[in-house]
This record gives C-alpha cells, structure tokens and sequence, in this order.
C-alpha cells in the first residue's frame, strides 16, 4: 500500500446488517476509522458488537446490502482474509498456546524460521521474535511458557503475531475485549502498547465493555445500542456515564450501597488466622454475620487466592487456621466448605463454573436444590419449579431451562452461577471478579440480588475483585492485600472508588509481580 | 493470523435468536425424539436388517436370528455397559478386557483346579473382580495416574495374573459344562438365554442411577468439567473412585461368570478381545438419545446394531474381515456425523 496517498477514511463500514434465524441483530450499522486512530466500540452484551467483529474476521456473513472499503478499496464482508490484507485481529481469548514459550507462540502464526532442510532454525527464531516484540515495545522472557508470564504479558504477545509481516502506515488492528481478564493494574501497560502501535501508522478499534477503559485509550468512540449504532464520539467530549447512558439508553446510577448497619450478631462466619499459600503470607481474617467484606489488591497480593481458600479449594501449598461458622475447614476440600454453608462463584466462568454441555437447569442445580437430600433421587416437578422460581429471581433471559448454558449471554451465564451458589442457601457467599465480562445491566442486578441476600436473611459476602466497582457496589468495609498480608482497611464511607485504589496502589509500587511466590 | 484462531466465545445473537423462539410443544418434542440425530443408530438398525432380509431372504429373517444376536452379544453389552458410568465422569477404564478374562480363568480354576463349591467360587470371582477395581481407583484417584495410562498398567498386570491362574493353557473340566453352573447364562426362557436378563438388569440400573438420581447428574458433571464440578460442592474424585470399581464389577464380576458359563472354560484368550468393540459401543451410544452423553440405552443399541450387522453378514457369506470393516466404518461415521451436526448447531 501506498503510504503517501493517505486517503481520508483507513475503514469505512455501510449498512451492515445480520440476521439469525428471523432476528436481526445488526440493523444497517455504519462506522469510519480514521488513519492511526484509536476507536473504541462500546455496548452491551447483545449489542451486536461481537457479531460486527465477527463478520469483519469472516465467520459471520453479514446480509445483501453491507458493504466495506479499506484505504477506499470495496472488500468482501464475510470472507476470511489472508495475513496480507490489512484486516489483524486478536481475539478475546487470544488463542495462545498457554504451554509453549513466546518464541514457539509467535512462530505459530508467522511461520517458523528454517534451515535448508526443514529442521527449525532456533537462533534465527529467536532474533526474529526479540526483533518483533522489541519493535512494540514488549519486554519477556521469551524461554518460559506463556503459563508463567503475567496476563498482559501475553496479550502483549497475542498483539505481536497478530502483527506479524505488518507495514507501518497500514491496516487496522481489532482489539476484542482485551482487558476483559487483565487485572487492573495492568491495563495501563496495554494502553501504552496499543498507543505505540498507533503511533506507527496502524488504526486499532478497541471493543471493550469496561468503558473507564475505553475512555483512558481511545481517540473517537462508538457505541453500539440493540443492533443500531447510537453515534461516534470524540472521546474528549464523552465520560463513563456518559457512555453509560448511551449504551443502555437510560441514566444509569452506579448503585452506591450505604454503609450496612453494625452487624446483626457477634459471631464471627469466617476466622482465619495465618493463612499461607501460594501468595498469601500469615493471613489474618474476621468477618461477622451479615457483613460484606471486599478484597482488593493488585495482582499477586493474594486477592486472587483468597477467596479459593475461603471456599476450601486452595491448593495443596494453603496452611493455617481457617474456620467457617465456628466450625474448621480443612483445606483442599470445597465439598466440605459447602456443607459448612459456604456458596463460591469462581473467578474463571468457563473453566470453573459453567458446565458446558448441560443446561440452565443441571447448571443450576449442580450443588444441590436447598432442602433436598444430596443423594436423593431427583425429583423432576420439585426441580423445575425450583428452577423457575431462581430465573424468575435472578432474571435469566430467555426463560429457557432446558437450553445449553453456553448459549447465554456472559451475563446469564453469571446470574445462573449465582443462583447456583445461592440457591443451597448458604451462610456465607464467596466470589471472585462476579462480574468479569458481565454487561453493564447484569452487573447492576447481580449487585441487586446480592443486596437483597444481605438484607433479607443476613447472608455473609466476601467479595475479591481487581474491578473497584464491584466492591464499591457491595461492600461495607474493604480489606486491601498487598503481598499476602492485608495492608489497609477501609469501613463505611471510606469505601470509594478512588480510595481503595490508592490504597492498592499506594501500598505497593509492585505493579507486575510475574513469580510473586509467597515468602515461607 | 492462524487460520485456526478460535472465534470468540460469548454469541450475543444467542440471545436474541432465542427469544423469537416458541416453547417446544408435544409435537416438536416428538419429532426431536424420532430425528436421526437422537436415534440414527436405530434407523441403520433397521436398514441393516431390510438390507439383509433381501441379501439372505433364507437364512437372515428368522426367529434364530433374533436369538442369536441377542444371545450372543449379551457379554459384549455387559462389557460396554460396565463403560458407561467411569466414561460419564471422564474416567477410561482400558483394564476390562483383562479384568473380565482374569475372572474368567480365575473361575474355572477354582472350580475345576481347586475343586471348591461353585456358589463359594462366584462369590470369590465377584470378590477379586471388585478387588480389581480398588485397584484401579486407587492408581487413579489416590495416585493421580493418568486414567489411560494407569488402567492400561493394571491391564497389562492383569493379564500376567491370567498367564499365572492358568497356567498359560486352557481349563477345561465337566463341572463347567454342564448342570446349574452351565445354567447361569444358557438357561433359556422362550430361547432368550439368561445372559440377556443379566444385560437388561444391568442397563435398568444404569438408566436408573444416570437419570434419576442426584449421583447420576453429578457423574455426568464430573465427566464434562471436573474443574468446575468441583468447585460445586460435587465429591469428583469419589465419584470416579466407585465409576471405576463398578467398571471392573460388572466386567469382570457380572460379564466374566456369564462368558464362564457360556463357553464353558476357562480361556487365556477370551477377555482382551472385547475390549475394542465394548469402547466402540459405549462411544456409539454415547451419540444416541443423549447427545454426546454416555447412557446405557444407546450403548445396548449399538451393540445389537453392530451385532446384527455382524450376524448379518455372516449369515449372507461376505468374507470374515468384512464384520470388523463394518464395525470400523459404522463408528467413524456416527462420530463423523455428531461432530458434523455439534459444529452445525454451534455454528
């Protein structure tokens, strides 16, 4: 391509439109992406944004009437194009190959480097994947298998072979939910990749539901309504609620709970003392009946292990004391944690809580209906009728319990797990990151229900997320981690958003921790 | 960009798609039920057995026929049953074949070896066929061992037990072959041997336990996401403990006294045979009526499918190699047709 006859528009999208099986989920959609800009795509889960990404990536054919141009060139919507066309994607799940190293993970896209007879020319490999990560700026150890590496680590990987053979000046880059599973606090090293890439000449469209993301990226932003687009914005003129409003066509109020009266007894569900583990180092912990505790930190602090080790499924390297409702937990045992009342909703959807090939219903009912006997035999009316009651309850759209849960929304897929988890009527609830990947209207009522557990029977909540919101939505008092030991402690009106991020970040300058092993 | 990059994973047309959609009423679920997708094993059943009452019009469509493929394939059903609940909670068991040939020498050389009483000697068959599965359940779930690699270790185990039990030759002996112990499976009632009583009995159970039961939901957790059911509440690792101590019970124990008493003897070469065409069958019918689940009512479908496909051809003279040709083919393309239709419906 030829750089010095820039043309105005690097993308120009007319009137896509989709249908599935008699629904129309794209209705006509239009977008412009200018040369080295950053345009980020925001809506809701079902706003069709993920269907548009597919159907530039090929996999979808979008209807008679759509049309494409790329530097003021018609291509074929719907059709899968080669590494040569201007077209990169990265994917939400990025598709590495978590046990192989960097090297091997960018030779897979981009070929490998190899000697006259065919054997693999390691040396030449090497250089080749030092010059392509070097060139965005993307420092790692390219020998250890990407398992080891930090999340954005790898998406920064994920981004270079997407970008293999690229010529600057060129192309558009798709960015799908790329901080979807990265912490916090490493999102802005993702930025600083991302706007280096710009800086070279690429376009990016940068589809995220996290908009306080978005907005801390992107030049414009569109967002994407039931199908229809509701505009494009210079991000100078838009903010998250802005954005928010616009997505969901209503004023939304990010629902501050007010601090929770003082705890309704004195007895303690969780006590814990000197909790070790992989991160966690001579943890201490206390929470009443009734309350709402928050755990943050940045990654590596632990955040993420302890809520596993509450709901006795730590590994076999978590030591200490850990007693729930008074009664001791023995570590490596989430059978036991539920009979001790204790409800998790696991960080990692799909590989930890849903059950792919079953359906709302065998998902719902997983741990049990409350009441019921576990070895019973299942009674199929009582269990319907339970299960309809929990959608009705926590509003899973469509009412269908007979269908896989994959075929949901993240959204869905989330309030089911929940009701998985409430529905044995546990004492205490335990979650991870509850709304990774969750639209912003499931999220407001996952916060509800959980609201509504607390204050109608006095159900217990620890909640470990790197997502502020969540504990700002939920919590009365916030315990921040920082290297396996809690750091700081906020209660009531101290439990705001920028507070618990200073306080994360104030009490540790460790922003990337890629071997944190606890000290023993 | 690899071609093969996975799209992404959450399909927000689904739900959309989904809302336009009526409730299934009587008439839809009937033709769920009767699709080829849910039976199609049944409908090859019954083209197989059009297609040989027209090759071999004499000797294919009689009342021997029947009885023949019933009777002769009661083992086989038992072997591939007794795969059903380990593979539901994703457990192999690859030690069957060897499970039930080491209870069959072990029988005969208690009753005609060691002279002992036959009830004395069913009860101590049962006894080792379930000491088998401690075995096994504890190489792979106490150990941690791989389940393919580990009950391929106890199989090759199992069969230096056969090699030592019997010596390394046949057993033979009267009390095998005739009177109550030849009665336990020849038996007949209406020309339907007692072996097939033995199937169905255990086929009800299994039915029973995967569809009925608050275990039966669990297994079938355990085997699609271990992780997951895990997390749940759902006591995995017991789970597969029992899936493979009722594995090694119900091959070597139920199956193992059944070809006993059939045969007659007790053979080295008699167990590991079964057991290709008992995974066959277990993966065959794990595409019938379940979709993509193990059940005990696809897997005796697809047994007596490929048997009276094998009966079939031998009643119409085709060559020996074609029933294994057959029995090779048939599976490739059911897994090749669900595989076809999961894409389709995910697509």
């Amino acid at each position: 391509m030829d750089a010095a006859g820039a043309p105005d528009l690097r993308l120009e999208l007319r009137g896509v439109a989709k249908t599935f099986g008699g629904t129309r989920v794209l209705h006509g959609v239009d977008l412009d992406v200018r040369p080295g800009e950053i345009h980020g795509l925001v809506g809701q889960n079902g706003s069709g944004k993920s269907t548009l990404i597919k159907i530039l990536a090929g996999y979808h054919q979008p209807d008679e009437g759509s049309s494409a141009r790329l530097d003021g060139e018609p291509f074929q919507l719907g059709a899968v194009h080669d590494a040569a066309f201007g077209l990169r994607f990265v994917h939400q799940d990025l598709a590495l190959v978590l046990e192989l190293s960097a090297i091997d993970n960018v030779a897979l896209g981009g070929g490998y480097a190899r000697r006259r007879l065919g054997t693999i020319s390691w040396t030449q490999q090497r250089e080749l994947t030092e010059r392509a990560l070097a060139r965005f700026g993307v420092e790692v150890d390219m020998e250890q298998p990407l398992s080891r590496l930090s999340a954005v680590e790898r998406t920064a990987i994920a981004i270079v072979r997407a970008l293999a053979g690229w010529e600057e000046r060129t192309g558009v880059l798709v960015l799908d939910e790329p901080t979807a599973s990265l912490p916090a606090a490493e999102v802005e090293r993702l930025h600083e990749i991302v706007r280096g890439i710009c800086d070279r000449g690429a376009s990016v469209i940068y589809v995220s539901h996290r908009l306080d993301d978005v907005v801390a990226v992107a030049d414009r932003v569109s967002v994407l309504r039931e199908g229809s687009m509701v505009g494009t914005h210079p991000v100078a003129e838009v903010d998250a609620a802005r954005l928010a409003s616009m997505m969901v066509g209503r004023t939304v109020t990010s629902g501050r709970r007010l601090p929770a009266s003082a705890p309704s007894h004195e007895d303690l569900v969780v006590r814990a003392r000197g909790l070790r583990g992989r991160r966690l180092a001579g943890l201490d912990l206390d929470v009443m009946r009734g309350e709402t505790v928050g755990i943050a930190g940045v990654l590596g602090s632990g955040r993420e292990e302890l809520p596993y080790v509450l709901a006795g499924a730590g590994g076999p390297a978590v030591e200490g004391e850990l007693e729930i409702g008074g009664r001791p937990l023995p570590h490596g045992s989430p059978r036991r944690a539920q009979l001790l009342g204790v409800g998790f909703v696991p960080a990692d959807r799909n590989r930890e809580a849903v059950v792919g090939p079953m359906t709302v219903r065998e998902n719902l009912t997983m741990s049990g209906l409350g009441g019921l006997p576990d070895r019973a035999l299942v009674r199929q009316p009582r269990e319907r009728r339970s299960v309809d009651g929990w959608m009705e309850k926590v509003d899973v759209v469509p009412r269908e319990p007979e269908r896989l849960l994959p075929k949901f929304s993240g959204g869905n897929q989330q309030k089911v797990i929940l009701a998985r988890a409430l529905c044995r009527r546990p004492a205490l609830l335990v979650m991870s990151e509850p709304t990774a990947g969750v639209d912003i209207g499931a999220r407001e009522q996952l916060y509800q229900l959980i609201r509504e557990e607390v204050d109608e029977r006095g159900l217990t909540v620890v909640v470990a997320s790197s997502d502020v919101q969540d504990l700002v939505a939920v919590c009365s008092r916030v315990i921040v981690l920082k290297d396996g030991v809690a750091a700081a402690e906020l209660v009531a009106d101290e439990v705001t958003e920028p507070a618990i991020l200073d306080a994360a970040e104030g009490v540790t300058r460790i922003t990337y921790p890629t071997e944190g092993w606890s000290p023993t | 960009m690899s071609v093969d990059e996975a799209p992404p994973r959450t399909a927000p047309a689904a739900a959309g798609a989904a809302r336009g959609r009526p409730a299934a009423g009587a008439g839809a679920r009937w033709r769920r039920a009767l699709s080829f997708r849910n039976i199609g094993a049944l409908y090859v059943w019954v083209l197989l057995i059009v297609v040989f009452s027209i090759w071999a019009p004499d000797t294919f469509p009689q009342w021997d026929t029947v009885r023949q493929v019933l009777n002769g394939n009661a083992v086989t059903a038992l072997v591939a049953l007794s795969l059903v609940i380990p593979l539901s909670a994703g457990v192999f068991d690859l030690s069957i074949g060897y499970a039930l040939g080491l209870c069959n020498v072990l029988l005969a050389y208690l009753v005609v070896k060691a002279g002992l009483d036959v009830g004395v000697s069913l009860a101590l068959t049962l006894l080792a066929a379930l000491a088998i599965g401690v075995v096994n359940a504890v190489v792979v779930v106490v150990f941690r061992i791989d389940s393919f690699i580990g009950t391929l270790a106890t199989g090759s185990l199992l069969l230096a037990g056969i090699t030592l039990v019997s010596g390394n030759s046949q057993i033979v002996g009267s009390e095998l072959t005739g009177g109550f112990f030849s009665d336990i499976a020849n038996a007949q009632i209406g020309g339907i041997s007692l072996s097939v009583l033995y199937m169905l009995v255990v086929a009800v159970a299994i039915w029973f336990v995967l569809e009925h039961t608050v275990t039966g939901r669990w297994l079938y957790a355990s085997g699609f996401n271990a992780d997951a059911a895990r997390l749940a509440g759902i006591p995995v690792r017991r789970l597969r403990f029992i899936g493979l101590i009722v594995s090694a019970a119900v091959a070597g124990g139920v199956a193992g006294i059944a070809i006993t008493s059939q045969i007659g003897s007790g053979s080295t070469t008699v167990g590991p045979p079964y057991l290709l065409n008992a995974f066959a069958a277990a993966f065959l019918g794990a595409t019938q009526l379940r979709q993509g689940r193990f059940n005990a009512w696809g897997t005796l479908i697809a047994v007596l499918m490929l048997g009276t496909g094998t009966a079939g051809l031998g009643l119409a003279g085709a060559p020996v190699w074609a029933p294994s040709v057959f029995t090779g083919v048939v599976l490739l393309a059911a897994l090749a047709v669900t595989r076809a239709e999961r894409n389709a419906a995910l697509g």
